[in-house]
């Protein structure tokens, strides 16, 4: 018979993980209530006419209503499939897989996303327990940078929003296997591996640690109301601020930039740096850009954001260190901006 | 066997000088390695930036291009107003006609809404065709380079629907294509099909019933399923109407017990008005909706009775009621019914909906619904002889293709003919019978004015009734198909009750 012992930091770990559930529960009750409140007020302004809000703000409601109910059930599907992985399928299975050769590897390794669907803020926990289990750092790098774009629920969204107009998915997916592999193989390149990362993890990642205690079924519940809170404010936040630039900037502007062939590439790159939106999502927040900005610009946006943004560089700072974060940011620039101009000739 | 590194430690403590080698070694080896990925990432960012330079530069000479095109390549042979979607892959500057050019020729006109531009034509297209759309001179704003929007598309081929009864009882309706062989595709067969009318996917049939009256139904074509529509108790359809889009169709009904049209006794004024409709009296029935009959009612408020119904292109219908006037209803609001004039025969609309053609004690006319202004339709001239008209079929163009009565020089006798006439003079003769032993029958134009289908009884005199209560045909009736601007003669299929449609 065995006895399992409540250990001091054991009952430590569960008052965090409580604290965190319970913070959690409330950002993701705030996110709930903030939609309902966004499509409540939208339905009382529209029976209101034109004596309700003044016409910018109604056309703000509608836009950022529109990018919500869009992405809304997919990143309930996220959700539901990063839960079914994280908690329902064994990690060990993906080890076996692997080949041997560096560059093959690498290749498999990119894929990995396509069994963890998860936005790029929950891969940075992902990627420091690759390195644990032994995995290179390059190799760490291949996967965070890949697997965001190169997953189901990305791949699901992006089709939705876009079809294979303009080949803009393609080039997507293709963009993010190329720029991963090419990241992982110059970082493989370094003579001091080790000196690529931070000095230590950062706090946000400590926390997937301690949510693995308990049943499946606390473990899915617990997941699924964290997700949740970290997506759904995201979520509104970008339709806010998608919404707000469609009626802030004026159209003339929007158009004389997205059909530049250079400046809609920076431009979309700047945007996806700035709002820091989850790769789950951004297609459907890029959407009503693509009416005024070359698809080419459009990849640049869907391939750069989920790899370099505000939100990403902070979760990565906790890994990686500064310098080497300074080199992937240049690398993966210059490689979606090169994208996004080759799609913009091409397509 | 290699020394170990403890081994390779004692080496270094007894020999100073080896150690700093080695530790010489081990720099020069780690300096080679930085030297090397430093290389490496220069080489990689100077490719990168070299690409970008060059794609920028190709990227700034071009113009907008061309993402993607949608057509609907049926509806553009049976609508005008159908569109050609160019999306381009940015927003692009306005555009007028003259820079859209189609080839074969059509009538066009231009807007732009963003990135997508949209050609519509302003007349219907030919069937099974290669159409390419060119549109020169598109520009973005703030960007000097043009460039030409090209797309291909090819039109769908016609087809035909009809009946074709069989002895047995058992009745066949099918789709034949212009182009094809043998009889076609038998898309449904049933005992005793009365009428049938194609509306969007389904076809709406109605069939005896075994006491005189219908059965409707609706028959999904390409599944197969039926579903029964409903109809009062003893009840009989006399005619179907469909419109070219949209899901509501017209039936004219009677009570099962009512004269048949054109049996002895008379149409409407069958002495036999019991039952649930009245005789000849028009009803709505929108399949797409809730599926109620919807009864119309004349300007007296006394159920509104037709003759013969039309389905306008704009939505609107023209009804020849039974006591001779023209009215059109709105089928949105049915209760404004509006008089348009007082006709014996109206033979139909012309293909664009914009005239009728009906006839009077004085001959022929060609009313427009739009001005109510009439134009006499004299028959030309037939091979040189003198032509007296009949059923009249009016295309968009003003071409009229008509069955007109020519004497037989050799007998004397009257033969039934059709002929294109465009009102200068002299007709193309399009059909007649072998030996003007034959009749025909009613003439349906395509959509597009391309092709006409008319019912062909080869020889009167030998024909036999098929001996069906409702809408009988003699057992050879057959359907030609004639392309109307060569005259030529393109397919023959025994049935009749043709309805246009495409492949």
């Amino acid at each position: 018979m065995t006895v399992r012992l409540e250990t001091p930091q054991r009952r430590e770990d569960h008052r965090d993980s409580r604290r965190w559930g319970a913070r959690h529960l409330v950002a993701a009750g705030l996110g709930i209530v903030g939609i309902i409140a966004l499509i409540a007020l939208r339905a009382t302004t529209a029976e209101s006419g034109p004596s309700g809000l003044p016409d910018a703000a109604q056309d703000l409601l509608t836009l950022s209503t529109s990018v919500v109910i869009e992405s809304l059930p997919f990143i309930v599907l996220g959700i539901a499939l990063s839960i079914l992985v994280q908690v329902w399928i064994p990690e060990a299975w993906m080890l076996r897989i692997l080949p041997m050769n560096p560059w093959g590897r690498r290749a498999v390794i990119s894929l990995f996303g396509m069994f963890l669907p998860v936005c790029e803020c929950g891969n940075v926990p992902l990627a420091r327990g690759l390195v644990r289990r032994g995995f290179t750092i390059p190799e760490s790098m291949v996967f965070l940078v890949a697997a965001p774009i190169l997953n189901p629920v990305t791949i699901l969204t992006t089709h939705a929003a876009f079809g294979f107009d303009d080949g803009i998915l393609v080039a997507r997916l293709l963009g993010g296997f190329l720029i991963a592999n090419v990241l992982g193989w110059l970082f493989s390149l370094h003579p001091e591996p080790e000196s690529l990362l931070a000095g230590r993890f950062a706090e946000e990642c400590r926390i997937d640690d301690g949510h693995r205690h308990g049943t499946r079924a606390e473990q899915t519940v617990d997941l699924f109301v964290r997700e949740s809170s970290i997506l759904m404010p995201a979520l509104v936040i970008g339709a806010l601020i998608a919404g707000g630039i469609q009626v802030i900037v004026p159209r003339d502007v929007l158009v004389a930039l997205g059909s530049d062939p250079l400046f809609s590439v920076l431009a979309m790159m700047a945007l996806a740096f700035v709002i820091s939106i989850c790769s789950n999502v951004d297609a459907f927040f890029i959407l009503p850009f693509a009416s005024t900005f070359l698809p080419g610009s459009i990849v640049a946006f869907l391939v750069f954001g989920p790899i370099i943004d505000i939100k990403m560089l902070a979760l990565m700072r906790t890994t990686y260190s500064t310098r080497t974060l300074l080199r992937v940011t240049l690398v993966v620039g210059l490689l979606s901006a090169v994208l996004g101009l080759v799609v913009n000739f091409v397509v | 066997m290699s020394p170990t590194s403890s081994e390779h430690t004692r080496v270094e403590e007894r020999f100073p000088g080896v150690a700093r080698a080695a530790d010489h070694g081990r720099r020069l080896r780690e300096e080679r390695d930085q030297r090397r990925f430093a290389r490496a990432f220069a080489a990689l960012v100077g490719i990168l930036v070299g690409l970008g330079l060059i794609f920028l530069a190709l990227g700034t000479l071009q113009g907008p291009k061309l993402s993607s095109a949608q057509v609907d390549p049926a509806r553009v042979t049976e609508q005008t107003g159908q569109q050609l979607r160019l999306f381009a892959n940015q927003p692009v500057d306005a555009l007028d006609a003259s820079v859209v050019t189609v080839e074969p020729a059509a009538t066009t006109s231009v807007s732009v809404q963003g990135e997508l531009i949209v050609v519509q034509f302003e007349e219907r297209l030919r069937y099974g065709t290669e159409y390419t759309v060119r549109v020169e001179g598109v520009g973005a704003p703030s960007r000097p380079n043009t460039s030409t929007f090209e797309h291909r598309f090819t039109t769908s081929p016609a087809s035909v629907l009809y009946l074709d009864r069989d002895d047995s009882g058992v009745d066949e309706i099918l789709r034949a294509d212009i182009d094809g062989a043998g009889r076609g595709e038998v898309v449904h067969a049933a005992q005793g099909i009365q009428h049938m009318a194609p509306i969007e996917r389904v076809i709406v049939v109605a069939r005896d019933d075994g006491a005189g009256g219908s059965v409707l139904e609706s028959v999904d074509a390409r599944s197969g399923r039926i579903e029964r529509l409903a109809l009062p108790d003893g009840v009989r359809v006399d005619r179907l109407i469909a419109p070219r889009a949209g899901t509501t169709i017209a039936l004219v009904l009677s009570p099962a017990s009512a004269a048949v049209e054109g049996e002895s006794g008379g149409e409407a004024s069958a002495a036999a008005t019991e039952g649930a409709v009245a005789p000849r009296s028009l009803a709505l029935l929108d399949i797409g909706g809730d599926r109620a009959l919807q009864p119309l009612a004349g300007l007296d408020g006394e159920p509104l009775t037709a003759l013969g119904a039309w389905f306008l292109p704009a939505g609107g219908l023209l009804v020849h009621t039974v006591d001779e006037t023209l009215v059109q209803v709105d089928p949105a609001a049915p209760e404004t019914v509006l008089p348009i004039g007082a006709y014996p025969t109206v033979h139909g609309i012309s293909s664009d909906g914009t005239r009728v053609s009906a006839a009077d004690s004085f001959g022929g006319v060609a009313l427009d619904l739009a001005t109510g202004e009439e134009e006499r339709i004299n028959p030309s001239l037939v091979e040189g002889e003198v032509a007296f008209g009949g059923e009249a079929a009016l295309t968009a163009s003003g071409l009229r293709v008509q069955k007109v009565a020519v004497a037989d020089a050799a007998t004397g006798a009257f033969a039934t003919v059709l002929v294109a006439d465009d009102g200068g003079g002299v007709a193309r003769l399009l059909a007649r019978t072998i030996e003007n032993r034959g009749s025909l029958g009613p003439v349906l134009l395509s959509p597009n004015d391309q092709y006409v289908v008319v019912e062909v009884t080869p020889d009167v005199e030998a024909a036999v009734s098929d001996g069906r209560p409702i809408e009988a045909r003699p057992t050879s009736i057959t359907l030609a198909i004639i392309d109307v601007e060569s005259g030529r003669l393109l397919r023959t299929l025994e049935g009749f009750a043709p309805v246009w449609t495409t492949g």
